[in-house]
C-alpha cells in the first residue's frame, strides 16, 4: 500500500514539477496522471501496491471535491452581483453541452456501428 | 478550553469533513440513491452547516482539510489506472470521441462564456467560467492563468459537477441515449470528476469512459484556453 501511494506522489511530484516550466499550458496534476498512464503503459499496468490505493482513492472520488467546494460560502458577494449571467452559465450552458456531447457521441458511435455491419 | 484553537485545527477539519463524506453516503443509501443527495453534494452541505452553526472562517477549514484537497490531486493522478484498463474499449471507439471531444470543448466553454457575456457578466467572470467543464484541479490554474476568480472557479466547476451527476441520468433517457460509451462521454466531458463519480455508479464501462472523457476534456481545454491565453 506504501509503496503504490508513493508510486502516485511521485507522479505528481512530476506532474508539478513539469507545470512549473514557463509557458507549460497544461497544469501539474493532469501532467501527472499523463505520466502515470505512460507509465501502466510500459510497466504492463503496474504494481499491485498502485493498483490497490488508486482504487481506494477512486472509490471516494467526492470526498476529494468537499474542502474546494465549501469555498461557495465566501463568495456571496460576487454570487449576488453575477447572479444571472452565473446562472444561465451554469444551468442552460451546462445542459445545451451536456445534450449536444451525449447525442453527438451516441450518433457517431450508431453509425460507425452501422458501417462495420 | 479554547474553544477557537479546537474548531480551526486540522483534527477538526478533517475529522468533520469525512463524518460529512460517510453521513452523505448513508443518507445516499437510505434515499434510494437519488441523485438529488448526491454525497458531494449533502457532503459539501452538512459541512457548509457546520461552518455556519460553529462561525468557523472558511480559510481556517480550508487549511485544516488541507490533507483532503492535496489527495485531490493524488487522485487524479490515479485516474490514469481505469484509462488503462479500459486502453482496448476506448481504442475501439477513438474516432467518434475525438470528434466529439472536439465539439464538445468549444460548446461547453463557449456556451457558458457566451451566455454570460449576452447576461452582462463581467471580464473576470467569463474567464473564470471558461474553464468550468473541466476538473477541479485543472479548472483552477486554469481561471488563475485566465485572470478569473480561481476560487469561484472551484465552485462553479463543482456546481457543473452536481448538476451533471444530478440531471444527467434523467436527460439521457429522455433524449434515449442507451450507449454506455456516450452515457460516459457526457458524463465526464460536461461532469468531470463529479459526473465520473456518477458514471461509477452506471457501470465500470462506464465509468472507464467517463475518467477518460474527462481526462482528454482538461487535457484539451486546458490546452486550448492556455494556448489562447485570451
Amino acid at each position: 500500500m506504501l509503496k503504490g501511494l508513493t508510486v502516485l506522489l511521485l507522479f505528481q511530484l512530476a506532474g508539478l514539477a513539469l507545470g512549473q516550466i514557463p509557458g507549460m499550458p497544461v497544469p501539474g496534476a493532469i501532467l501527472g496522471m499523463v505520466l502515470f498512464f505512460g507509465y501502466l503503459v510500459i510497466t504492463d499496468g503496474g504494481g499491485e501496491s498502485e493498483q490497490k490505493v488508486g482504487k481506494i482513492l477512486l472509490d471516494h472520488l467526492p470526498l476529494f471535491f468537499i474542502p474546494a467546494g465549501v469555498g461557495v460560502i465566501t463568495l456571496g458577494a460576487i454570487i449576488k452581483e453575477q447572479a444571472l449571467p452565473l446562472i444561465l452559465a451554469l444551468t442552460l450552458a451546462t445542459l445545451v453541452a451536456f445534450v449536444v456531447t451525449a447525442l453527438l457521441m451516441q450518433w457517431l458511435l450508431k453509425r460507425a456501428q452501422r458501417n462495420e455491419s | 478550553m479554547n474553544v477557537q484553537s479546537v474548531l480551526q485545527s486540522p483534527q477538526f477539519a478533517i475529522t468533520l469533513t469525512l463524518a460529512a463524506y460517510l453521513l452523505g453516503q448513508w443518507l445516499y443509501k437510505r434515499l434510494g440513491y437519488s441523485s438529488l443527495v448526491q454525497p458531494v453534494v449533502s457532503g459539501i452541505a452538512l459541512v457548509m452547516l457546520v461552518l455556519w452553526l460553529t462561525g468557523l472562517d472558511y480559510h481556517y477549514y480550508f487549511a485544516g482539510a488541507g490533507i483532503i484537497h492535496f489527495l485531490l490531486g493524488t487522485a487524479t493522478v490515479a485516474l490514469a489506472l481505469p484509462l488503462y484498463h479500459h486502453l482496448r474499449l476506448i481504442r475501439s471507439h477513438l474516432k467518434p470521441l475525438l470528434i466529439t471531444l472536439l465539439v464538445s470543448g468549444l460548446v461547453a466553454s463557449g456556451s457558458a462564456v457566451g451566455l454570460a457575456w449576452l447576461a452582462g457578466g463581467s471580464d473576470s467572470l467569463l474567464r473564470t467560467l471558461a474553464p468550468k467543464s473541466i476538473t477541479t484541479p485543472f479548472a483552477i490554474p486554469v481561471a488563475e492563468a485566465l485572470g478569473g476568480y480561481p476560487a469561484l472557479a472551484a465552485t462553479v466547476v463543482i456546481a457543473t459537477g452536481i448538476l451533471v451527476a444530478a440531471l444527467g441520468t434523467p436527460v439521457l433517457r429522455l433524449l434515449r441515449v442507451d450507449h454506455p460509451v456516450a452515457q460516459g462521454a457526457a458524463l465526464g466531458m460536461i461532469g468531470h470528476g463529479v459526473g465520473t463519480a456518477r458514471a461509477f455508479q452506471l457501470g465500470p464501462d462506464v465509468g472507464a469512459f467517463a475518467a477518460l472523457s474527462m481526462g482528454l476534456m482538461g487535457l484539451y481545454t486546458a490546452l486550448g484556453l492556455g494556448l489562447l491565453g485570451l
